[in-house]
């Protein structure tokens, strides 16, 4: 059962780097959205939203063309840098963390929109910097929608399979994931491991569930949208 | 005499069924200015627009002989840059933050908000004279109208603006304290020598505040 | 009148063809295109049946059959993964047919500078990762395997290996060029000439035989006989050959 514990190490490495690089990007962009005005807002929003909605496979092949050794952006990446993306862990970051941004980055929006402007407004009158405001009031105001979708985007990373499978394919150690190794055994009919390893994610997914019942607990003091 | 505010901006909304339009010119050195008017006839988009927090479509605001907004030559100040304070109708008080984080909230510029266990002398003197003191910890949602309205008026003042703008500051209370509220206020601007421009549709507060009425009516002054 | 219309009518409405079915095909991955020209065909000479074809590596096929998929007929790419499904019941000893053969080859990408010539060139450190089956699940993995460890080089190259689902995703990885060598059939590297190119054949312990047979207790037991019968008739083994696959 040792490929269990390599597989269960790796898929918490991957699906806590998805996840941070998903919150910074995810926040930072949801901000801009539900504050700014531009151009092709909602084309940006619906591009944004994409990943999620379209198949694993689908953009498990996008994602290979890309970062692959001809595609666009997997050429200038071995040519200046030498990195290849292919098969590699970092690679199986990318899939999980492209597939389970939306998740963020629509929580995150939707917790900044609902948050009544005056609080934002009564900051900015007194005098405290645009910047400073969305670390002292929009964030304390707005965390627990935002936690709703991180944890969510951890689950989902957790659990990512097709698009993994097609650009870090499934390399013991590097890029097998949970989910890719229950797939495999099962396809090599053995059930023991398969059972060990179900089990393994089931208890992943329950300590989430049950961590995240712990940070958003029920009430927050009135005059403040819930955002759970 | 050159006035305290010089006020000429326009802005036009439009809504869903019918279109507003906001054209106000206001010349006043009142200390105690009283924008009267019935709800929904501009009077809060005016001092949002004094404030900086909208933006007119055409027009100047000039306030102590300092430019604030001026659309000819491209002017607008940030809020922050206007060192004007604002009482919200609502307080707008910072759920999450104590009493005493509310009122100290301007002291600090930093990112992140000072922690229960700071002391400014500032901010100690305003807990004092409105007599706040033993709400300090307390969070917004556990304070009463009439102490809500005093720690949002305490916060304004703590950065010690050039101004303060008030919108209808005591229309959540009750007759009495709206009463005891208003003389406060008043003896309070009389102090400090801050001039105020307040928004009601109260006629009280007309009469005994007041040192000059501006009349809004459909987003016009008459 | 009245009697011919209404024998028109019931003409119309019952079904023609008496021999309609819907025949699963659950055959190996390296199958996969020659199995879809021989489909049609049979469609064409058997009115009202629809051919239903699955690839996949001939592991995860079994798997599917034991856990209760309704194939009727089964296409394993090596003698193993068919006798493990006798042994699970699932076919007859007497109903197994060899019905064509392929050999092992090692491919390079079409415009990489390698030209690797025999096994242990493997070794060097132009290779860094090589496309190999499964050995769990898919045959090639399994020839592949013993044929390097026969010359002591598994353990070696093991450091080295990209393990894939199936002979095709080798194929594919080493049409992208994200591999620098891969073991697939020769009649797979004969699918992609523009992208791959053979370097060298690699003989294998065992010949690689791919057996077909009738699932045990399939509905269309009638129809599963007439299609393996299909492909080991001369059509059938002429459409094989086009692909490059040998005499059984």
């Amino acid at each position: 059962m040792d490929e269990a514990w390599i597989a269960l190490r790796l898929t918490l490495k991957v699906a806590g780097v998805a996840t941070v690089i998903n919150m910074l990007l995810g926040v930072g962009i949801a901000y801009l959205f539900a504050r700014k005005q531009f151009v092709g807002k909602n084309v940006g929003d619906a591009i944004l939203t994409l990943p999620m909605v379209l198949p694993p496979t689908v953009l498990g092949y996008y994602l290979l063309v890309l970062l692959g050794k001809h595609g666009p952006i997997g050429y200038f990446l071995k040519k200046y840098f030498d990195i290849n993306l292919i098969f590699t862990w970092q690679g199986a970051v990318i899939a999980a963390s492209m597939v389970s941004f939306p998740l963020v980055f629509k929580a995150a929006r939707a917790a900044f929109e609902s948050l009544e402007p005056q609080y934002e407004q009564a900051a900015r009158v007194l005098g405290v910097s645009d910047a400073a405001i969305f670390f002292r009031v929009t964030l304390p105001l707005a965390w627990r929608g935002i936690l709703a979708g991180v944890l969510l985007s951890f689950a989902r990373s957790a659990g990512e399979f097709g698009a993994t499978l097609m650009v870090a394919g499934s390399i013991p150690g590097k890029t097998q994931t949970l989910s890719i190794a229950v797939y495999e055994a099962v396809q090599a009919g053995q059930d023991e491991m398969a059972n060990f390893l179900v089990l393994l994610i089931s208890v992943v997914c329950m300590t989430v569930l049950l961590v995240s019942g712990k940070l958003v607990p029920g009430r927050v003091a009135s005059g403040v949208h819930d955002h759970g | 005499m050159a006035n305290l505010w010089n006020i000429a901006v326009s802005k036009e909304y439009a809504g869903k069924n019918r279109t507003f339009n906001l054209d106000v010119k206001i010349q006043s050195s009142a200390e105690r200015l009283v924008l009267f008017g019935v709800s929904g006839s501009g009077k809060t988009q005016l001092l949002r627009m004094l404030s900086g927090l909208v933006k007119p479509d055409q027009g100047s605001i000039e306030f102590e002989g300092k430019t604030l907004f001026n659309r000819n030559s491209a002017v607008n100040l940030s809020p922050q840059e206007r060192s004007l304070g604002y009482v919200f109708q609502e307080y707008a008080l910072f759920p999450h933050l104590t009493v005493i984080q509310n009122i100290a909230f301007s002291s600090n510029k930093g990112w992140f908000n000072k922690g229960q266990s700071f002391t400014d002398e500032n901010v100690e003197n305003w807990l004092e004279k409105f007599e706040l003191k033993n709400l300090a910890y307390q969070y917004p949602h556990q304070l009463s109208g009439g102490q809500s309205q005093r720690v949002a008026l305490a916060r304004a003042l703590v950065c010690q603006p050039k101004a303060l703008l008030l919108d209808e500051p005591f229309s959540a209370l009750d007759d009495g304290l709206r009463k005891a509220l208003r003389m406060e206020l008043y003896e309070l601007q009389k102090q400090l020598s801050i001039p105020m421009i307040l928004i009601s549709h109260n006629l009280d507060d007309v009469r005994s505040f007041s040192d000059e009425v501006i009349q809004i009516r459909e987003g016009r002054t008459i | 009148m009245k009697k011919i219309s209404v024998s028109l009518l019931l003409n119309l409405l019952l079904p023609i063809q008496v021999f309609s079915a819907d025949l699963t095909v659950s055959a190996a991955a390296s199958l996969t295109n020659a199995f879809k020209e021989m489909a049609p065909i049979f469609e064409k000479q058997n009115p009202g049946t629809k051919v239903r074809l699955n690839f996949a590596a001939s592991g995860p096929l079994l798997q599917q059959i034991i856990r209760g998929a309704p194939v009727d007929v089964f296409a394993s790419a090596d003698q193993e993964t068919m006798t493990q499904a006798q042994q699970a019941g699932f076919v007859k000893a007497d109903d197994q047919k060899i019905f064509a053969s392929n050999t092992l080859v090692v491919i390079v990408p079409k415009d990489g500078k390698q030209n690797p010539t025999e096994l242990s060139d493997l070794t060097k450190s132009q290779f860094q990762k090589i496309a190999i089956g499964l050995p769990a699940i898919v045959p090639v993995g399994r020839y592949t395997k013993s044929a390097l460890e026969k010359q002591n080089l598994w353990t070696t190259l093991e450091s080295k290996m990209i393990g894939t689902q199936s002979v095709r995703q080798a194929l594919d990885y080493v049409a992208r060029g994200e591999v620098d060598a891969g073991f697939v059939y020769s009649t797979d590297a004969a699918i992609t000439p523009n992208e791959v190119k053979k370097a060298f054949i690699v003989p294998t312990e065992i010949p690689i035989l791919y057996p077909i047979a009738p699932i045990k207790g399939s509905q269309n037991d009638v129809i599963a006989s007439k299609f393996i019968a299909f492909v080991g008739s001369t059509q059938g083994s002429e459409i094989l050959k086009s692909y490059g696959f040998g005499k059984p």
